[in-house]
């Protein structure tokens, strides 16, 4: 059905399981919009929706990253797939004269919720045409914002006689978005984008104690809330270690050194830098001795720990920078390339097991935060235990089921300072059922994402620590809780 | 695509940094209207170290300024919606000196108006088809050779919709590949090869013909789709490899890669999937550690199963040979490089102190050997097994060829080439070329760029270390798209080339009447 309840016709529709195959072929939406899958074995599936004027969607959407709910599987079953008309934001993109603006790249940003606070996250961009227009399509209706210009490549030219001596080469396009809006279903949304010229400054600096052949880049990375991606990029040169950014914009940024081709290395330097009107030169990073952490897993098979992912998370200027590990040999993680910091280490284990203690020496450090030094080589025991229990959520409002909702489990640290998150998002009967998790206390939060009362999420979870659904978990069972959904009032929104 | 294509480099300017300037006009170079706002980027060179970028607007009459310029070079670029970036490298400008003895430096900058293409791709069901892949391709000349190329790409937008500017004007074909919505399909479905308005090969495609400020229109609505099949083998020693398929298209030598491609670097095995039936060559870039390069090729023909245990085996196609100089002195050694040039690709290496080459990783073809050395020496003969392969060798996967013989003398001749044409409005990139004649083809020996104009309105090309023989010499300019590897095609110009005799250690004068001069297509 449409938006308006309206059946629509000759849509494909496919069908999938938990595994990414094909489950059973496309078919076709009759004059009433019906269609039927059988013969199915009960689990999990998924279903996605192809036709003109929506692309493919799948049923039951979320906001950001566009992904769809599961259906759960027990007896037959009817589902309303609901397919809402897509929009479209497009417009021109004119300079300080009117002129359109070509080959410049035009944004598509969304609010969303993620890691514990409201953020933006980049939907991807499209270029201009010569006559300065984008196109961003097939979009699901929700908030947005479009943003132009910013970067090194977008220098604004001068006008009239120039004098080379005293020439002003700084002169660039801010990063220019519209504001938050909200688009309707078949929305055509049009926004025209004019950036205007300011000054941005030069960033240089070096590098001291760079490994021999690596390569590095110099990221300048915005902490001012809503200018995602308009920071600066070096490369580090390779022998000299010296680094010039141009173009960047009066901001607070966070520049980092980072090995470049692997995200999945931690940062190897981070520094805090204040960009006003003028050039900045002479910054000095000191890339310290590369730390390692291992991580050595007891209590799982073989073949068990190929699901193990153990990763570092940042705490404090490292914010919320993710490191990857190395591939496991015979039960034992290593991540290397640490930069000194403070960190938790998160451990996800498989199904049905959960991490019952970590050490390091006799030190109990499961969730804990701990510091790691130049050089320094850490070294972690961890024991997974089968022993672990489930909690089985129903995210509600009014006593009543509300199904798609986002859930929100805090599976180590404090509401001020989350550790581990899990964030999912609630099956069509408002279910879902969080398992391997230690016993002990957890908190919960849920939210709608759309209908009544729907909303980004929470400022921050120490400002709804009020309002959280706290559950006891013990090994066995799944314990079963409704989790009442948060309301906008009383959540910082 | 280059963004900025107009570049200008000019040499250094005498006066002294404060009395120095540089102006210039873009204008229409069909209308000659000035073009204001036409965004320009000035790179200054001091001491070969370039300076950031100033980037400035030309004025409402299409004027720019700059003053006080440094001493060095620079180079300019321009950039205006609406126009291409012109594709003429144009030679250094002399400084004018202005009445009040500033040096400035006056340059006119001409934009040619471009062409676009711009439509809407359906489905066989005519719905708008999205993401749909739309290729131009251009017939162009390389090497003297016409051959299909890709020129520029798009994708349709969710409506369907395409548009592809800053396109020089020309001969277009339009290649369309789209991908079947809902692929996770137990048998699956695939767009065959399609060609703008409704044909499977090039050959049968229609052409779009722009002129300068051209703007084409055109709907396209792709065939029913077809079974697909599944391609699939191994690449022999699961090395590092690239796989690509490409539908055999002889009649114009257009490829372009078909089927969605998966490779396991663990296994070296591969899966082309989507691919519709047909004739296909199946290749294989093949990177082994201790090997290098290799490639693999093999043709494969779809027809309603799939195919699969094809082995993709690299093969090490080599050439080995010995260069000399026939009449060196004593302990003279020749030391510099031979290639292997086929119509894509140049293998070179280094020669040895005994004048020995070995030029591995060639997949196989048509090669012409081409020695450079660092002595003034020519070919007197390419020789392999006896045979006369100065005009090219086949080289075929697993046989070892004749070792290769190539003979230099040092004793080359010189050919001046004196172009009178006093009376035509001449592009500044004219080139004399000498040609060789090998059976109906002619063949590039040598080309050499453009003296000083002479008072008399003669042009003089030096061509240098030419080998005796007879050749035919024409001039014309540099990007011109001369097939001159076709005797039907260079019939038009009979009476432009004039044949010259070049013997051991003398200078041959040729004189010339007329440049080949293509009109342009404005």
């Amino acid at each position: 059905m449409d938006g308006s309840n309206q059946p629509i016709a000759a849509v494909e529709v496919g069908l999938q399981g938990s595994g990414r195959e094909a489950a059973i072929d496309p078919q076709i939406s009759d004059a009433q919009g019906r269609f039927a899958f059988g013969g199915l074995a009960a689990g999990e599936y998924s279903l996605w929706a192809q036709g003109s004027g929506f692309g493919t969607v799948p049923y039951a959407e979320t906001p950001a990253p566009f992904r769809g709910s599961q259906i759960h599987v027990g007896a037959d079953k009817s589902v309303v797939f609901r397919v809402v008309p897509r929009g479209s934001i497009e417009g021109v993109v004119r300079d300080e004269f009117a002129d359109p603006m070509m080959r410049v790249n035009v944004t598509l940003l969304r609010p969303i919720w993620s890691e514990g606070r409201p953020t933006v996250i980049s939907l991807g961009q499209k270029s201009t045409d010569d006559r300065g227009r984008y196109r961003l399509g097939n979009l699901a209706p929700g908030s947005y914002i479009v943003c132009t210009g910013g970067g090194q490549n977008a220098q604004a030219p001068l006008t009239g006689p120039v004098d080379y001596s005293t020439r002003v080469d700084n002169r660039y396009y801010v990063r220019t978005c519209s504001r938050t809006f909200q688009l309707s279903p078949g929305q055509r949304a049009q926004i025209d984008l004019t950036p205007a010229a300011g000054t941005a400054a030069t960033v240089r600096g070096h590098v001291r104690n760079l490994p021999p052949q690596t390569g590095f880049s110099v990221f300048l990375m915005p902490q001012d809330d809503g200018q995602q991606g308009s920071g600066g990029t070096a490369f580090v040169d390779a022998t000299q270690g010296t680094f010039t950014a141009r173009g960047v914009q009066p901001g607070h940024y966070l520049l980092r050194v980072q090995r470049y081709g692997n995200t999945t290395i931690p940062p190897a330097a981070d520094l805090s830098v204040d960009v006003g009107g003028s050039d900045i030169d002479g910054l000095e990073v000191e890339l310290g001795a590369e730390a390692s952490v291992g991580v050595m897993l007891h209590g799982l098979s073989e073949d068990q720990l190929k699901d193990v992912r153990a990763t570092m998370r940042g705490v404090g200027t490292i914010g919320r920078t993710l490191g990857g590990a190395a591939m496991p040999k015979a039960g034992e993680f290593q991540i290397g390339g640490v930069s000194p910091g403070r960190y938790r280490l998160v451990l996800r284990t498989p199904a049905e097991s959960c991490v019952e203690s970590v050490k390091l020496g006799d030190t109990e450090m499961r969730g804990a935060i701990f510091s790691v030094g130049a050089g320094a080589a850490l070294h972690f025991d961890a024991v997974v235990s089968q022993n672990c229990g489930a909690v089985r959520v129903r995210a509600v409002r009014d006593g009543e089921a509300v199904p798609h909702a986002k859930v929100v489990l805090l599976a180590s640290g404090t509401p001020s300072d989350p550790g581990e998150l899990r964030e999912v998002t609630a099956d069509d009967e408002g279910g879902f059922l969080f398992s391997g998790l230690t016993p002990g206390r957890y908190l919960l939060w849920g939210w709608a994402l759309d209908g009544k009362g729907a909303m980004v999420g929470p400022s921050s979870l120490a400002a709804v620590e009020q309002q959280a659904t706290v559950v006891d978990v013990t090994a066995g069972d799944p314990v079963k809780v409704d989790v009442p959904l948060l309301t906008a009032e009383g959540s910082g929104q | 695509m280059m963004r900025f294509a107009l570049t200008v480099m000019l040499a250094c300017l005498l006066a002294s940094a404060a009395d120095r300037e540089l102006t210039g006009r873009v204008v229409d170079a069909n209308t000659g209207e000035p073009v204001a706002r036409a965004h320009l980027t000035i790179r200054f060179f001091t001491a070969g170290q370039p300076a950031p970028e100033l980037t400035l607007l030309s004025d409402a009459d299409g004027s720019f300024k700059i003053t006080n310029v440094p001493d060095g070079q620079y180079q300019v670029s321009c950039d205006k919606a609406g126009y291409l970036p012109a594709t003429q490298m144009m030679a250094a400008m002399p400084p004018t000196i202005h009445p009040d003895d500033k040096r400035t430096a006056t340059m006119v900058l001409k934009l040619t108006a471009q062409g676009a293409v711009e439509g809407t791709v359906v489905d066989e069901r005519d719905m708008p088809a999205e993401n749909a892949s739309i290729q131009l391709v251009r017939l162009e000349v390389m090497n003297g050779r016409r051959q299909m190329a890709v020129s520029q790409v798009g994708a349709t937008d969710e409506t369907g919709s395409f548009r592809i500017f800053g396109l020089p004007a020309g001969r277009y074909y339009v290649s369309v590949s789209a991908r079947l919505g809902g692929t996770r399909r137990t048998k699956p479905l695939a767009y065959p090869p399609f060609y703008y308005p409704k044909a499977t090969d090039i050959s049968a495609a229609q052409a779009i013909d722009l002129k300068a400020g051209d703007e084409a229109e055109i709907k396209i609505r792709l065939p029913e789709p077809v079974p697909a099949y599944q391609v699939s083998g191994v690449v022999v020693g699961a090395p590092n490899a690239g796989v690509s398929m490409m539908p055999q298209e002889p009649s114009t030598g257009f490829q372009r890669s078909v089927g969605d491609i998966s490779f396991d670097p663990k296994t070296g095995s591969f899966r082309v999937s989507h691919v519709t039936p047909g004739a296909y060559l199946l290749q294989a870039d093949v990177v082994q550690p201790g090997k290098g390069q290799m490639f693999a090729s093999v043709p494969v023909v779809v027809g309603s199963a799939n195919v699969e245990g094809i082995r993709l085996e690299p093969v090490d196609a080599t050439l080995d040979g010995t260069l000399r100089i026939d009449d060196s002195r004593p302990g003279q050694k020749p030391a510099g490089s031979v290639s292997a040039q086929s119509e894509q690709y140049n293998n070179m290496v280094l020669v040895d102190a005994d004048g020995k080459f070995h030029i591995p990783n060639l997949r196989p073809g048509r090669y012409r050997i081409v020695p450079q050395i660092n002595t003034q020496a020519c070919v007197r003969s390419i020789t392999a097994g006896g045979k006369d392969v100065r005009d090219g060798m086949t080289v075929t996967a697993g046989a070892a060829p004749d070792p290769i013989e190539i003979a230099l003398t040092s004793h080359c001749g010189s050919v001046e080439v004196d172009l009178a044409a006093s009376d035509a409005v001449l592009p500044p990139n004219l080139t004399a070329y000498l040609m060789r004649k090998a059976g109906d083809e002619l063949v590039l020996e040598k080309q050499g760029y453009q003296g000083p104009r002479t008072s008399d309105g003669v042009w003089h090309f030096m061509l240098q270390g030419v080998a005796p023989g007879d050749y035919v010499a024409y001039v014309w300019p540099n990007d011109a798209p001369i097939e001159y590897t076709s005797a039907d095609y260079m019939k038009q110009f009979d009476g432009y080339g004039q044949r010259v005799s070049v013997t051991e250690d003398s200078k041959a004068t040729v004189t010339i009447d007329k440049a080949v001069l293509i009109p342009a297509k404005n």
